[in-house]
């Protein structure tokens, strides 16, 4: 659990609850060691302006009969990419609800986001909705 | 270009922050990808244009690298929040720095890296095959951070370069499969 300033883990959010995170094309990367397309770990970064990682939480969108497409309307080619909250934890992350209006399942996870925390988050991700499922929105 | 001429190069050759950026304001950016055209400057020499300047080499660089070499330059093509979560435009220097150093690490052995843009600006190469990871985070002019592993042997490395890039050599001839 980490906390960071106003950030305190919020404990309803289960370690087996997929945080979604939206992949853009230029973060797809072809792993031949594992001969499938992952996230680079450049995809799972804080804002530049250094707010937390923004998510949205899966649990939540299934909750209200929402696709997980419904994720990524208007950002043509993008994929969708899934990590568990137990594993963003088990790299010292925390996870804060911080719903907006524009998506009521936003989150954010919070913490240091070392180079090696990242390419963890990566490896560890899987597909919600693949590369060579995207299409246009 | 092979790797041995990664060896001939000395942190004398490398580039220091001074070397880098303009003498003039950086040129507006122009929508649209880059032109690679072929520029006689002497008998040997080789220029890339692109919408923030030129880069020119003392050879012409081989059909492979050129296919990555342009991949970068596109970079700066992206335009703000291409990420969907804020991301920054591309910094064309650290691309420029990127070009050199695509130039200067890929021999005819080489794997072809992955390019990827991060975030915050910068650009990160990515090779993810023949049992390695490795990845080169250009985020400063002559900054370099490096991640390796070898699933083949356990070793894990993190370390930064800062201009004699002659730590990569056994990396990447472990890469190359030249080990």
């Amino acid at each position: 659990m980490s906390t960071s300033e106003s950030y305190v883990d919020d404990p309803t959010v289960l370690d087996v609850d997929p945080l979604w995170r939206r992949i853009p094309p230029s973060h797809f990367v072809f792993d031949s060691n594992n001969g499938a397309f992952r996230p680079s770990s450049a995809a799972f970064d804080d804002h530049p302006n250094g707010s937390p990682m923004s998510v949205v939480l899966g649990k939540e969108v299934i909750a209200v009969s929402r696709l997980p497409e419904s994720v990524l309307e208007g950002h043509q080619g993008f994929a969708l990419a899934e990590i568990s909250a137990g594993l963003a934890r088990s790299v010292g992350q925390g996870i804060v609800r911080k719903p907006e209006d524009y998506e009521p399942a936003h989150a954010e996870v919070f913490g240091r986001k070392t180079d090696s925390i990242r390419r963890k988050l990566a490896k560890g991700s899987l597909w919600v909705i693949r590369p060579d499922q995207s299409r246009e929105s | 270009m092979s790797i041995g001429m990664l060896e001939e190069r000395t942190s004398a050759d490398a580039l220091l922050d001074r070397d880098w950026g303009p003498e003039e304001p950086a040129p507006q950016r122009r929508a649209g990808g880059s032109s690679i055209t072929p520029h006689s400057f002497d008998s040997h020499g080789f220029v890339v244009r692109w919408p923030h300047g030129a880069i020119e080499f003392a050879e012409r660089p081989s059909e492979r690298v050129l296919s990555v070499i342009r991949k970068a330059l596109d970079l700066t093509a992206l335009p703000p929040n291409w990420d969907s979560y804020g991301a920054r435009t591309i910094d064309p220097y650290l691309v420029a720095g990127t070009v050199e150093l695509l130039h200067t690490l890929i021999g005819p052995d080489t794997p072809l890296p992955s390019i990827v843009p991060t975030s915050r600006g910068g650009v990160q190469l990515e090779w993810h095959c023949n049992e390695v990871d490795l990845e080169i985070n250009v985020s400063s002019p002559i900054r370099r951070k490096v991640f390796f592993e070898d699933f083949r042997s356990g070793v894990s490395k993190e370390f930064t370069l800062t201009g004699d890039l002659r730590p990569l050599l056994p990396i990447l001839n472990r890469l190359s499969q030249l080990d």
